[in-house]
């Protein structure tokens, strides 16, 4: 395991580190405090519309274009004995880290919520079952976003990603919380969980076998 | 000359649209340095990556070190040091994630010697810059340094000159040569050049590609003896141009490359010999074998 | 060490030549070591097979040994061997010029006679 977060921890760069791990999830939060003293209101909306378009835009400077058919900048992890794993560790890493940054965040917004106060407008999007569709909606779109955009290493692709999965995400999320059918809520809490086991394996999965498949002829 | 080998392959063959790689035996001699000399197209990247272990579609049967081993065990990859002719890091890494990346790839990786090579290499290593917006001569240097930081047995260098100037160019033959020497004997250098002529002071064998087969090969002094370059009178150009492999013709006299054993089929003709240096004798071999006519 | 690149004779020859001349007039003493094949190179910016080339001829005039893993050393020149060895070098030198005059058209005698004639000057 140590092994496999130092992996995870040299593959990324510190700006995108600090970005990611600090700035990102202080913003979100200072944006709560500021939003629940003021207002007793929620950020909790923004923060999935923000979120989704960090994540995905924020990995072309990671892993942008992995499952890329042209992976000979893939060659100096080759040449390695243990290449293949590191690289296996890496993506595993990747997608574990992104769902514990949005447990911590989602989680801490709460508790400002709780401390400083909210509105019953607020609460309504920041129940048990919103706050785990906010997590999973986030998630499950994150990574649908970078599966989709890693398979080439063109910008204007991977932003398209972004912003359509920021949005679509955040419809759903209303959607799901405006309390129009009565088991809406935990129907699509259920269907974005398989969702995102499904969408973390074949993540996995196929970038393994586009760097894997370098060693052949395709 | 009777010496050990560090690679040995056999019936090796590698199929693309249009070309193919036939080398029925290999053999890299131990302890040296040797070239893999051909045109662009001749193959060379392409048996340099089977050899390296990053292109496992091949027929044909590689070992290496003394132990015969095959690069399925395991520990071979970790003795070979590899710089690629492309860009072989991702290209958002900075310079001091390669290093933190060699580390956890390589155990025998070294980053103060990294470290120390980045300076004497003059490799912006301070600098967050990332590899994509190095030059392309940075970027040899630096995959350079990843090699030279490991304690490795062989280096598979693919075209390790052709990006760098002149002074970076002679640095790289004594760093060859000292890594040659630190192994007194044990270690090996096998790098692909198009452009010999930078790296004939560092040759030891040379092996010439042409079409994806071997041509000729030999340990250079051999091959310098094998070879001689033949310096006449016009009037003699006819009968001499057949016994030479090439010959260039002026108003003055012919000048051309023949077997040295064909040397008495000159007999008779007012000709001065001399000893081919090794790019003279790859681009005659070349001439001969090339289709570009 | 001094090599000349463009000199005409080779770089081998030229090393073989110079390391020769050092054994024999005493500079290297018996049982010294060579300079490693690989660091010689390495000083001289030449490649190894040139080196070894190098050693390989001075192996077979008998002015130094190999020993497997460790190097060439020098052996023990005695008077008798030293002197054939210098004896063949004056004969190919003397092949040499008769070569040469052979070429310039010059007759036995012509060529004794200059031989007398640089022995009379004391050039050498």
């Amino acid at each position: 395991m140590k092994q496999k977060i130092k992996s995870y921890l040299v593959f990324t760069s510190v700006l995108y580190k600090i970005l990611m791990l600090l700035v990102l999830p202080v913003l979100l939060l200072g944006i709560q405090v500021f939003a629940s003293v003021v207002f007793q209101g929620t950020v909790i909306p923004l923060s999935i519309l923000v979120l989704i378009f960090a994540e995905i835009f924020g990995d072309t400077f990671v892993l942008g274009g992995i499952q890329e058919k042209n992976s000979e900048k893939m060659d100096y992890l080759k040449t390695s004995p243990r290449g293949m794993k590191v690289m296996k560790s890496v993506l595993i890493m990747d997608l574990l880290r992104r769902f514990l940054s949005c447990v911590v965040i989602f989680g801490l917004l709460r508790v400002s919520m709780w401390a400083f106060g909210a509105t019953p407008g607020s609460e309504r999007l920041a129940g048990p079952g919103a706050l785990l569709l906010a997590v999973l909606l986030t998630y499950t779109f994150s990574v649908l976003g970078i599966f989709l955009s890693r398979f080439g290493s063109l910008l204007w692709i991977n932003m398209l990603c972004a912003y359509a999965g920021a949005i679509v995400g955040l419809v759903l999320f209303f959607i799901g919380t405006g309390g129009m059918l009565p088991l809406l809520l935990p129907l699509m809490n259920t269907a974005m969980g398989i969702l995102a086991v499904g969408l973390s394996i074949l993540t996995v999965k196929i970038a393994m076998m586009k760097v894997e498949g370098s060693y052949y002829d395709k | 000359m009777n010496t050990d080998s560090v690679i040995k392959a056999a019936n090796l063959k590698k199929k693309f649209k249009g070309f193919e790689l036939s080398i029925p035996e290999l053999e890299i001699p131990k302890g040296f340095a040797t070239a893999l000399i051909g045109e662009n197209g001749a193959g060379k990247t392409t048996l340099l990556n089977l050899l390296t272990g990053i292109r496992l579609d091949f027929k044909g049967e590689i070992s290496y070190f003394d132990n015969r081993e095959k690069i399925s065990a395991g520990k071979v990859q970790e003795r070979i040091g590899y710089t690629g002719p492309n860009s072989f890091f991702l290209p958002n890494w900075t310079v001091s994630q390669v290093e933190e990346i060699s580390e956890l790839l390589f155990e025998n990786f070294h980053k103060d010697r990294f470290e120390k090579l980045c300076e004497e290499l003059s490799i912006p290593f301070k600098v967050t810059k990332n590899v994509k917006d190095l030059s392309d001569g940075n970027r040899m240097k630096l995959m350079l340094a990843t090699a030279f930081a490991r304690d490795t047995e062989l280096l598979i260098l693919d075209e390790p000159a052709s990006p760098l100037d002149p002074l970076m160019r002679d640095k790289l033959c004594d760093m060859i040569r000292e890594y040659l020497d630190q192994g007194n004997g044990s270690r090996s250098v096998f790098f692909s050049t198009h452009n010999i002529a930078d790296m004939e002071n560092v040759t030891d064998y040379a092996i010439i590609l042409e079409h994806g087969n071997i041509v000729e090969q030999g340990f250079v002094e051999e091959l310098k003896e094998k070879y001689v370059v033949v310096k006449g009178e016009a009037e003699d150009a006819g009968a001499a141009g057949k016994v030479l492999f090439t010959i260039h013709k002026g108003s003055y006299g012919f000048e051309g490359i023949c077997l040295s054993e064909k040397l008495d089929q000159l007999a008779g003709m007012d000709v001065s010999v001399e000893t081919p240096t090794l790019s003279q004798i790859s681009v005659a071999v070349m001439k001969v074998h090339t289709s570009l006519q | 060490m001094k090599l000349l690149q463009n000199s005409g004779v080779p770089i081998y020859q030229q090393i073989a030549d110079q390391l020769r001349a050092e054994i024999l007039g005493g500079k290297l003493k018996e049982g010294d070591y060579l300079p490693s094949i690989r660091g010689l190179a390495k000083d001289l910016k030449i490649s190894v097979i040139t080196t070894m080339k190098a050693y390989e001829q001075l192996e077979a005039e008998g002015l130094v040994t190999a020993v497997q893993g460790k190097g060439f050393y020098i052996n023990a020149q005695d008077s008798e061997m030293l002197k054939e060895q210098h004896m063949r070098r004056v004969e190919e030198a003397l092949l040499e010029a008769i070569h040469a005059a052979k070429i310039a058209g010059m007759t036995d005698r012509e060529l004794q006679e200059t031989l007398a004639a640089l022995q009379d000057e004391k050039l050498f």
